[in-house]
């Protein structure tokens, strides 16, 4: 496979999905006739027909209720939540639910589910529509949450949903559908529970996941010209997290920032900055700092909404900051 | 300001070291952990990398000399700074005061007048009235006390470069290489063997080691350390058999999933399993110093990897308790390929960790391995063989490996040693154990 963009990678994890399994369906608002709010099931409705593409009423809790039911049942359903806003209609399901059901039956049931959602802000859909939610689920010990960054792991990382006995919470990012970058031909798969080295470096470790990916890369390469020189951590999962990668890289670089999108206070960043502190302590140089979203609703106004997510320049000045007396 | 390129101390007995190859030049310029000089130690060549950027203002000695540890090899200077002059290395600064009591250590300027010599490290916290707490980070810290030196004195030395007036990292390295530099220039001045770390043993000669003439350095290291540690460390050993059969069925099911390159090896489950059960059993987890039994902060597993050309090392996988099976097995991986191409960092060349020395690729039964001090012992394992077993009063075939635990009686007793095996075999033997991560 030569560049794929975000959104074909995980087309072409769904149309995998559908042809290795009869019992794979893919449900959801949209979905069908509409070819989903961001297109990735466009024109399954016509190839794979409406007893698999099911366009579903506006019931977040009814339809993944289903989709839960259906994989205790031995089906392997796709259930698409539009928006990780939305999921909140749903959040019984998936907590009380999806998340229980294997350890409350002792077993004897299992829910083989992946959740697709959307993520993220930017894209002037103001407050309720712009929020970013997987940490929330990723606090819920049952479920998997899984936030790919780029094509490749995308793809890799669908695989292994599918693959995953488990429910999973697949969060992907409205403003990386376009992102474009090679996709490795051979079969391959990205483990759920593995952080990646984004970029090596020596200096500080930058931590960041989903769209905070790319921003976090780019301010690598305003550093690198300021000869600091950064690593990049992709953690592509937040649970389980592979802090083991985390922990390897600040004990080489022995400084740490963790970028968030969302809300600083009680966010995942603090999670990260806890696992540090604890497992690698007598290696900083410096506090671990956070670059995180504004703790304020996600203003509609374009300018505003800038203002609230951390941006490339601003984690490369919380960088600078640990290099400076 | 300039600073001084120290030959750096790379691995507890590591003495003196050669440059091999400069790898900059008079007049390069040089950014802060970039490699300067290859550095050839007794048992592999190591990258030293510069502590400051600036200009490479001096080389002070060729390739291919061999120097003492902590001698000045060269000189970084500020871009457009006068290039100091620079005494010939070894050289005495300032003549010492030939009186046969230790000066008042330079750590302790505000400390009282003159308490007994006696003990060469008298408590400065205690003894002066403590400054404004200047803040040293963690990292600061450790390196500091893995050196030997004192917080007082790096806080009464150092000015601190890091975000609040932190001491830091570069700091404390900065200090402890002028420190060896001027312990250099100044060897009549200094009080009995002060330069030492605890972990480094006495020297070869002093306690009779035989050292064939003409060895290659590497050679030589083995005889010496290998020596030493049958002089000093009284071993005690203890085999078991493991069976192996299912833990070569889960890393069959296991590499049948991975790809060509991030396959689990039968020593990456040893591994795993030492370093689990050398959680469970801490007292393993220690080095034997004369100071006292010193836990280790980490656990640390050091695998036997034997060269090319001849002769081994034992480099360490630092911090591996925590590692998962595949992350250990791409630690070793990474680590036998840095070894051959002589690329070991130092902290992996310390001498630091339990060893796992592995001979299973020879249909070996079984062997004894040596310790290698500090550490308090050591795992030798054979080939898995199909072997004859009694098992519910029937003969049959398992897949049966031997394992010797060499240890250091000093530390422990052959009955926690046969706890400690046992817990090895019990992870051997029920392997999904080895997936459980804490």
């Amino acid at each position: 496979m030569p560049q794929l963009t975000y959104r074909e990678a995980i087309r072409v994890g769904l149309e995998e999905a559908l042809a290795a399994n009869p019992e794979t369906v893919i449900m959801g608002e949209d979905v069908g006739a509409y070819g989903g709010s961001y297109a990735v099931t466009k024109g399954f409705l016509e190839q794979y027909g409406e007893e698999r593409i099911i366009d579903t009423p506006i019931s977040e809790s009814g339809f993944v209720g289903a989709g839960i039911g259906a994989a205790i049942a031995g089906m392997r359903p796709i259930v698409e939540i539009m928006t990780i806003n939305f999921s909140l209609l749903a959040m019984d399901q998936i907590v009380n639910l999806a998340a229980k059901a294997r350890y409350m039956s002792g077993g004897q049931m299992t829910v083989p589910l992946v959740i697709r959602t959307v993520s993220g802000g930017g894209n002037m859909l103001a407050a309720t529509h712009s929020q970013s939610l997987e940490a929330w689920y990723a606090r819920v010990p049952g479920i998997k949450v899984v936030t790919p960054s780029n094509p490749a792991d995308a793809l890799g990382l669908f695989r292994s949903a599918m693959a995953d006995p488990n429910p999973v919470m697949y969060v992907e990012h409205s403003l990386l559908y376009g992102s474009r970058a090679e996709v490795p031909d051979e079969p391959y798969t990205v483990p759920i529970g593995s952080a990646s080295v984004a970029r090596p470096g020596t200096d500080v470790s930058i931590i960041a996941y989903l769209r905070m990916t790319p921003v976090a890369l780019s301010a690598a390469d305003i550093l690198e010209a300021e000869g600091i020189s950064a690593e990049v951590i992709d953690l592509r999962s937040l649970l389980p997290l592979d802090s083991g990668t985390i922990i390897d890289s600040v004990n080489r670089t022995n400084r740490a920032v963790v970028v968030e999108e969302t809300w600083e206070f009680g966010g995942f960043a603090g999670e990260v900055i806890a696992q540090i502190n604890e497992r690698a302590f007598d290696s900083l140089d410096a506090p671990v700092l956070r670059v995180a979203g504004v703790n304020v609703p996600t203003p509609y106004s374009r300018p505003l909404e800038l203002l609230t997510i951390p941006t490339a320049e601003a984690v490369a000045d919380k960088v600078r900051s640990l290099f400076q007396a | 300001m300039a600073s001084d390129v120290i030959m750096p101390q790379m691995g507890f007995d590591m003495t003196e070291g050669m440059v091999v190859r400069w790898l900059k030049q008079e007049g390069d310029a040089v950014s802060r952990g970039e490699a300067i000089a290859e550095i050839e130690t007794d048992k592999a060549t190591v990258e030293l990398e510069a502590y400051e950027s600036g200009i490479m203002a001096r080389i002070l000695i060729p390739e291919g000399v061999m120097v003492p540890v902590g001698q000045t090899i060269g000189l970084i200077t500020e871009p457009g700074e006068e290039i100091p002059e620079t005494p010939p290395p070894g050289t005495a600064v300032d003549a010492a005061p030939e009186s046969p009591a230790p000066p008042v250590p330079s750590s302790a300027p505000a400390q009282p007048p003159a308490p007994p010599p006696a003990t060469p490290s008298p408590e400065p916290d205690e003894a002066a009235p403590a400054p404004a707490r200047v803040p040293v980070t963690p990292v600061a810290r450790r390196i500091a006390e893995q050196a030997g030196i004192p917080l007082a004195e790096i806080q009464a030395n150092v000015t601190g470069t890091g975000p609040g007036g932190r001491i830091t990292r570069g700091d404390v390295e900065e200090h402890i290489a002028a420190r060896a530099a001027t312990a250099d220039a100044q060897p009549v001045a200094q009080p009995a063997a002060p330069d030492r770390t605890p972990m480094e043993p006495p020297f070869a000669e002093e306690i009779g080691i035989v050292v064939p003439a003409g060895l290659p350095p590497m050679r030589q290291a083995i005889a010496r350390r290998m020596s030493l540690s049958k002089l000093t460390a009284p071993h005690y050993y203890i085999t078991i058999d493991i069976d192996m059969t299912r833990a070569a069925q889960m890393r069959r099911e296991i590499n049948e999933e991975l790809d060509a390159d991030s396959r689990v090896t039968v020593n990456d489950l040893i591994i795993r399993a030492v370093a689990m059960a050398l959680r469970a059993h801490p007292h393993f987890n220690v080095t034997v110093q004369a100071e006292g039994i010193v836990p280790n902060t980490t656990t640390d597993v050091s695998i036997a990897v034997a060269m090319d050309g001849g002769g081994l090392i034992a480099p360490a996988m630092p911090d591996v308790g925590d590692d998962s099976l595949l992350r250990i097995a791409q630690r070793s991986r990474d680590l036998v390929t840095r070894s051959r191409e002589g690329r070991l960092r130092p902290v992996e060349m310390n001498g630091i960790g339990f060893a796992v020395s592995n001979l299973g690729m020879y249909q070996v039964k079984d062997f004894v391995a040596i310790i290698t001090p500090p550490n308090a012992g050591a795992i030798a394992v054979g080939s898995v063989l199909p072997t004859p077993v009694a098992r519910d009063g029937q003969i049959m075939i398992a897949d049966v490996m031997s394992a010797t635990l060499s240890a250091d009686h000093r530390a422990t007793d052959g009955a926690e040693g046969a706890q400690f095996m046992n817990e090895i075999r019990r992870l051997l033997e029920r392997p999904s154990l080895l997936l459980l991560q804490a």
